[in-house]
């Protein structure tokens, strides 16, 4: 290995997951100064985007503000541990993970910062509106290779630059997805007799643009939430079973091409199967998080369980980390040594 | 028809001489520019590449060529048997060959390979398996360990 040229050294390297590559720096000095390279950082990055997902938790109890990292594409879909990682906020808001950076947002201000490197950028205040939250997106133009902190607003600020009005109504707080360099939220307009919309944000053009949502009379006027799976703007909405209809676009901003793709019946998990054997609930209680190269989903109950679907089979299996979680937040993440 | 086809001959570090269809010679990207540049009309030495090796090269090329009708998952599957038959000391002298000759694919697959052999392996394990030696001091190592306690935490 020692002797294998540099750019060959550097090939390989650049495939580990994040959590063999960091280890991989203290194999030795040439090694350490490959996964230093920013060459090395954007060629992992793509890489990463094949591989399974990991995770970021930020949970809020016992304690407020511990992380924990899960690297699933280090260790398989099998990994239960949990990796505890510091991140600096106090009561921020985990708004949402790009390329391994992750953003934060704690009443007015903004931060920016790799929880795996520690690299932390903190943004300038937006002033005339302390303790306005607004829709916050955070996205990355692979056009311009720029990020960028995108806020909406019920008045424009003044250090940042405003991009004009809109026309569209947010439920706050909600979480954005980005698919095509494009964030992607639903403006819900407040008024039962009025469809949802799928409102995207061009983060290159810095332009809103609707996307067509699918087709059907299910979906219109139903809360659903968006998501992305292997790459796809999804749609995931609850059906009678009290599981999930999950809707891909499989072809970016094609409207013909949604697809039901997959149908997941309602479930509870096991330590609930002595209480009751049917499902009590109306809607159904799963969140769609990210799926598997294997085509397996992981699905998260009311912030306390997990489970993995086999869209295969039509089988369910409680997932169980190695610590009990509770009350968390949690992100879809691309383990990464982005620096910001 | 078949014995009009262009043929390229290949001579090995260890005097070993293969010929082969043209077809399945400019999946390297280098012997492709010499057929090009009109230099591939003699047997072209390779130094560095034995005769083992280069059969090697020769059917992972030829299985590409062949299988270029098939089905993605189909090339996927060949490619895993193709890999996984190597053992690591072959592994590396085929990256060598593979980066020598510029085949894509190949250096994509073995270098997908060894990363898939690094990968949960702790800094101990990786030396040892590739029979890597520790330049740091063990100031430096500590050092590294600190700064990026999260992923040292494993069991050993």
């Amino acid at each position: 290995m020692e002797r294998l040229p540099e750019d060959v050294v550097l090939e390989i390297l650049s495939r580990l997951p994040v959590t063999t590559l960091v280890l991989s720096k203290s194999v030795c000095r040439s090694w350490r100064s490959i996964i230093q390279s920013s060459l090395l950082v954007n060629k992992h990055l793509l890489h990463m985007a094949e591989n399974d997902p990991c995770i970021i938790f930020q949970i809020h109890r016992p304690i407020q503000d511990h992380y924990y990292f899960v690297d699933f594409a280090c260790y398989g879909e099998g990994n239960r541990s949990l990796k505890k990682i510091s991140v600096s906020t106090i009561h921020a808001r985990l708004v949402a993970s790009v390329n391994g950076l992750l953003c934060f947002c704690n009443y007015s201000v903004i931060h920016i910062c790799n929880p795996l490197t520690r690299d932390y950028v903190e943004l300038p205040m937006l002033s005339r509106c302390y303790g306005e939250l607004g829709i916050l997106g955070f996205g990355f133009s692979p056009m311009t290779r720029e990020y960028k902190v995108v806020r909406i607003l019920t008045l424009g600020g003044s250090q940042w630059r405003s991009l004009g009005m809109i026309p569209y109504q947010f439920i706050r707080p909600q979480s954005q997805v980005t698919v095509n360099g494009r964030l992607h939220w639903i403006s819900h307009p407040g008024n039962v007799t009025v469809n949802n919309r799928i409102i995207s944000f061009d983060l290159t053009a810095e332009q809103f643009q609707e996307i067509p949502p699918p087709d059907n009379v299910t979906i219109d006027r139903r809360i659903f939430e968006l998501v992305v799976l292997r790459g796809h703007l999804c749609a995931a909405v609850s059906n009678i079973s009290c599981g999930l209809d999950i809707w891909v676009m499989k072809e970016y901003n094609v409207k013909e091409s949604w697809v039901k793709e997959y149908m997941i019946e309602g479930y509870l998990p096991v330590e609930f199967h002595s209480m009751n054997g049917r499902i009590p609930f109306f809607r159904s209680e799963f969140r769609a998080v990210c799926s598997f190269r294997s085509g397996k989903i992981l699905l998260e109950r009311r912030c306390k369980n997990f489970v993995l679907y086999d869209p295969v089979h039509g089988t369910f299996e409680d997932f169980v980390f190695e610590r009990a979680l509770n009350r968390f937040k949690m992100v879809a993440h691309v383990g990464s040594l982005v620096s910001i | 028809m078949a014995s009009t086809l262009k043929k390229i001959i290949l001579k090995s570090c260890d005097g070993k001489i293969l010929e082969v269809e043209e077809a399945v010679a400019v999946q390297s990207q280098m012997i492709k520019n010499m057929i090009e540049d009109d230099c591939a009309n003699e047997e072209i030495p390779l130094p560095d590449i034995t005769g083992e090796i280069l059969s090697m090269i020769i059917e992972y090329c030829k299985m590409h060529v062949d299988g270029e009708n098939n089905s993605n998952n189909e090339l996927i599957a060949r490619d895993a048997d193709f890999i996984t038959r190597v053992d690591l000391n072959t592994l590396y002298y085929l990256i060598v060959a593979a980066n020598f000759l510029n085949v894509k694919s190949l250096l994509d697959l073995t270098c997908q390979r060894v990363a898939d052999i690094i990968k949960g392996k702790s800094p101990e394990e990786i030396r040892l398996t590739f029979n890597i030696k520790n330049d740091f001091t063990p100031e430096e190592e500590e050092e590294i360990r600190k700064k990026n306690a999260w992923a040292f935490d494993y069991k050993d």
